[in-house]
């Protein structure tokens, strides 16, 4: 399965192959995760909608239009299904307003990683503002996405989409060599 | 591009998605067209499949 390409993956799945199916979910498993987590939903939460959007997905297998685009209509459906259960919850709020300063305390993240090298890029992906983590969240799962499948996820409008791209990852790059993570070469 | 490969790999370690929680997409697919519906349950371990 690993040779085969998403559009392959999609057809495949659609008449009933399960190994196909277990390869999507492989290949784009930690992009569904990444757009709810994205929105600062707590884990529970998010795996509902992980779970709501691979449920979506297996009922309109044979209905996809774009099978080898797949990745931008998983996203899609997974910001739907995360704004949806904002709302449910009642405690949707503005997405400026959902970004909090990372505690001083380490918090479970903090105690999951390893090394010292993870410990401090991490720090590094926190301090970044909230717009540039979501789209480097997205990015970093799926870099083949579009602009507009960025938007459509972030609920932005295309336009500069580029040079936020761009600019965010300039800063990380920045950064990251400030912190030592990488030399001044690397890309 | 090595930055975002190595922000992948720090994702995946620090916020991996849950076994269980992949467990349950692939059971989605297995019964659908089966079942009434699927019910995730916020206590975030174990999904409910109900039959139909």
């Amino acid at each position: 399965m690993n040779e085969l390409c998403t559009a392959d993956l999609v057809a495949l799945a659609g008449q009933d192959d399960d190994d196909a199916w277990r390869e999507l979910v492989r290949r784009h498993g930690a992009l569904v995760w990444s757009v709810p987590r994205a929105f600062r939903l707590t884990e529970a939460d998010a795996s509902d909608v992980f779970q709501n959007t691979w449920l979506a997905l297996a009922e309109n297998l044979t209905r996809i239009r774009e099978p080898a685009r797949l990745a931008g209509w998983l996203i899609t459906t997974a910001r739907r299904e995360t704004l949806r259960l904002l709302e449910i919850r009642g405690r949707e709020e503005p997405i400026d307003s959902w970004w909090h300063a990372p505690a001083s305390d380490p918090g479970p993240e903090d105690v999951a990683l390893a090394g010292d090298r993870s410990t401090t890029l991490w720090r590094v992906f926190s301090g970044l503002s909230e717009r540039c983590q979501r789209m480097l969240r997205l990015l970093a799962h799926s870099p083949d996405l579009t602009y507009t499948e960025i938007a459509r996820a972030l609920g932005e409008r295309t336009n500069n989409l580029g040079s936020t791209r761009s600019r965010c990852l300039a800063v990380l790059r920045r950064r990251m060599l400030a912190a030592g993570l990488i030399e001044e070469a690397v890309w | 591009m090595v930055i975002l490969d190595e922000l992948a790999r720090l994702l995946n370690q620090v916020d991996p998605v849950p076994a269980v929680v992949i467990a349950a997409a692939e059971a989605a697919f297995r019964t659908r067209g089966r079942i009434a519906e699927v019910v995730p349950r916020r206590s975030g371990d174990v999904f409910a499949l109900s039959q139909a």
